[in-house]
């Protein structure tokens, strides 16, 4: 497209054509406000909050979805604009429930921020708030309908990152409220508890289901001994929640957690890398059984089951391939099934007293929590999930200076972690320390890419595909292996999963290991991550990722000395009896 | 006796296609047979037509003359914006409400006539105006109003 000239509050600028006034005023670095514009999302157009004056038309343009013209005159910031844009605040404030100190968007809200802007301190137009109306039963996602200002781009994320749609616009005319089939709760409908709409509502009309005052009352309680596990993605995230630029603040994390009276401060990584060596040798055992033994059973490609998202779209959507999914709990499972048996003896503690909880960068994780399979330590294997967002509310309450706390180390026994657990965060992160360790194990040597970074399955490209040969030489009992070439894929975000399971369903597709992570970017833009999201903010967080990665000084799984260990002492051998009746789950068919 | 819902769709697809500009036609074509649109249709639907069964719900909320509650044999939608209102369409809707001892939105417990009230109607010169089922009525008075409901089967 060739380039045209527009003036942009006086200025001329050069600008692409057909772009939109709101990206032609973005390149000349002039800022409009926008509320159901997202740029993960098609455009809708129906806030007016983008409304600019163009010189020469009757009414006023809506910034978001109107495309420039050749010298076109534009003003973003006349008297009508501003009447207009105040107008239009005023209205939606008018319908809405505004108690911001009580609500779980203070200070993060887009609505309340304009408001600010704009000077809204008076509003003239007759208040009719909607009734609060609190959707309470889903185990990760709260809905309040009296916050919500019909955006959509809850809706539009629903459908279009994630292919699940089950949010609509239901109604008509002012009695449009955003609902699901038979206005059921989120819990009776197939959502994956992803959280994509929450970090895209631009309001506090979507939230986790919080978990913070019950967290505290166990810290506060002397009986009990507090353990947390923190996710990989949340050291990238954190920062960002406490309003800081975003980093990994690993050590910091650590050290305000212990500050907050948390008896054992300790890391998924451990099982992220303990997950790596479970589902690589069921990979590994699944590709011996149908290139050695033929068994036809056997189903391949197999599949990742770290995030819950997934599994439980997959529960809904393709039940048939169900078997394809790694038995393989996810690393927060793992963890939880083993803080309340492995870690209790190493402590000496009784596993009734432990509360579990971890920090994740995910809504879907509490929903996971609460499944009947995940107690096979004889206990909930996991007590409370707090998101990364919820832990950040935790540290404010606690008065820690984020900024200037000395960072501290994790506590032992499952504190360990490798470069390759870190990268979990990320899309193609699982595939990566897998084939690290995998090709190992059957080659006995190091995976033959520079610096052990696999970088056909990095990226943001919504499905990575990467063949990997193996050498002509194994390690012994996997000659079966030798010249054969790995296929394997890796998606993020829903959608793009569905586009992969759609080949797998037809057999058009011949991986052998396919990594789904149900949020696009993978963890580190998870439904429990800082809002708000774009492209360029998980940009910077995968590169925090995987710059964490490549400072640690163990990058593959089974380097990890506490997972030795763990082995040694416990679990004997990958996918042993203890490992299947602690690590190992089943699935099961949804509606 | 009518058809069983799955029928209806299945029938339905065949007549205007599965494409997502066909769901209106399809739910018109439930909703004329059974009175309503029941929840496996909507199911069957969605299914047919490759969308979420939030999708179709989203829809049918959209038509006030489609529901998901079973209605009566009849309905009457009386008319309640301005020009009928001026010409007194609250005389009518007490008269109609008197008459079959339900409020609007309600259907009588023999499962008669629904009652509902509907914005205009396009018959604003003729106020004040009913529909019942598919035919209009205009510039009622309260013992015409009578008269229409006791013709109604
Ligand atoms: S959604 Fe925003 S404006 Fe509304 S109460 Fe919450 S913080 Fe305030
Ligand atoms: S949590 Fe995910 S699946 Fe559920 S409504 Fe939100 S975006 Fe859709
Ligand atoms: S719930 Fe949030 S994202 Fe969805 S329409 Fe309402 S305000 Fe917009
Ligand atoms: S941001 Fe342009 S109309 Fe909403
Ligand atoms: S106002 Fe009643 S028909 Fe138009």
């Amino acid at each position: 497209m060739p380039n045209i000239s527009v003036k942009i509050n006086g200025t001329l600028t050069s600008v692409r054509e057909g772009i939109t006034i709101l990206e032609a005023c973005g390149t000349a670095g002039v800022e409009i406000p926008t509320l159901c514009y997202h740029p993960d999302l098609s455009l809708a157009g129906n806030c007016r909050m983008c409304l600019v004056e163009v010189e020469g038309w009757r009414t006023l343009a809506i910034a978001c979805v109107t495309p420039v013209i050749p010298n076109m005159v534009v003003n973003t910031h006349s008297k009508k604009v501003r009447h207009a844009r105040r107008t239009v605040l005023k209205l939606l404030l008018a319908s809405h429930n505004v108690n911001c100190p009580e609500c779980e968007r203070n200070k993060n809200c887009e609505l309340q921020e304009l408001a600010e802007k704009h000077n809204i301190t008076s509003n003239e137009y007759q208040t009719s708030p909607k009734p609060e109306s609190i959707e309470e039963v889903s185990p990760g996602i709260m809905r309040d309908n009296s916050r919500c200002i019909m955006c959509t781009r809850c809706v539009r994320t629903c459908e279009e990152l994630q292919s699940v749609a089950v949010i609509k616009p239901v109604g008509r005319s002012s009695s449009v409220t955003i609902s699901t089939f038979m206005d059921r709760s989120l819990n009776d409908v197939p959502c994956t508890q992803c959280g994509q709409c929450v970090i895209r509502c631009p309001t506090g009309a979507l939230f986790e289901t919080s978990e913070v005052r019950p967290v505290w009352e166990a810290i506060e309680n002397p009986d009990k001994f507090v353990v947390f596990q923190t996710a990989p993605a949340v050291r990238v995230g954190l920062a960002e929640a406490l309003g800081l630029p975003i980093d990994r603040s690993t050590g910091q994390m650590v050290a305000a957690i212990r500050g907050m009276g948390v008896d054992r401060v300790l890391d998924t990584d451990f099982t992220a890398d303990l997950t790596i060596i479970e589902e690589g040798h069921e990979l590994i055992s699944r590709l011996k059984s149908a290139l050695v033994d033929g068994d036809e059973s056997v189903a391949l490609p197999m599949m990742t089951s770290c995030s819950p998202g997934w599994i439980k779209f997959i529960e809904h959507k393709y039940p048939e391939l169900l078997s394809n999914v790694s038995t393989c709990k996810s690393p927060q499972q793992m963890f939880g099934a083993l803080a309340k048996t492995y870690l209790a003896g190493k402590e000496g503690i009784d596993p009734a007293k432990i509360v579990s909880v971890s920090i994740m960068p995910c809504t879907a994780k509490k929903f996971e929590k609460e499944r009947p399979e995940m107690r096979d330590s004889g206990y909930k294997d996991v007590d409370y999930v707090l998101t990364t967002r919820e832990l950040a509310r935790m540290i404010d309450e606690a008065g820690i200076d984020f900024e200037k706390i000395t960072e501290e180390k994790f506590d032992r026994w499952m504190g360990d972690s490798t470069g390759a657990a870190v990268i979990f965060g990320a899309t193609g992160g699982v595939m990566e320390a897998a084939l690290r360790t995998a090709y190992e194990i059957v080659s006995g040597q190091e995976i033959p890419f520079d610096g052990l970074n696999i970088e056909p399955v990095r990226g943001m490209e919504g499905i990575k595909e990467a063949a990997i040969t193996m050498p002509e030489r194994m390690a012994t009992g996997f000659e079966f292996l030798a010249g054969v070439t790995l296929k394997v894929a890796v998606a993020h975000g829903l959608a793009n999963a569905k586009i992969l399971m759609d080949k797998v369903r037809s057999g058009e597709a011949d991986y052998h290991f396919i990594e789904i992570m149900a949020c696009p970017g993978g963890c580190l833009g998870g439904g429990g991550q800082p809002i708000p999201t774009s492209p360029e903010i998980r940009q910077k967080r995968t590169e925090s990722i995987y710059a964490e990665d490549a400072a640690l000084h163990f990058r593959k799984s089974h380097a990890n000395p506490e997972i030795q260990l763990l082995y040694a002492e416990f679990l004997k051998e990958p996918l042993g009896h203890k490992s299947h009746e602690l690590l190992h789950t089943h699935y099961i068919k949804r509606d | 006796m009518s058809r069983n819902p799955q029928k209806i769709v299945f029938d339905a697809v065949a007549k205007y296609g599965s494409g997502r500009e066909a769901v209106v036609q399809i739910l018109t074509e439930i909703n004329r047979e059974l009175g309503y649109i029941p929840e496996e249709s909507i199911v069957a639907v969605a299914d047919a037509v490759g969308v979420s069964n939030a999708e179709i719900y989203s829809v049918i909320s959209f038509y006030s003359f489609f529901s998901t509650e079973p209605r009566g044999r009849n309905i009457i939608r009386l008319c309640t914006t301005i020009s009928c209102e001026m010409k007194g369409s609250r005389e009518i809707l007490e008269t109609i409400e008197a008459e079959l001892g339900i409020k609007a939105g309600a259907t009588t417990p023999d499962g008669r006539i629904t009652l509902e009230t509907t914005s205009c109607i396009g018959l604003c010169d003729q106020a004040p105006a009913i529909l019942v089922n598919d035919t209009p009525h205009t510039r009622l008075t309260p013992d015409e109003t009578r008269r229409i409901i006791a013709g109604l089967e």
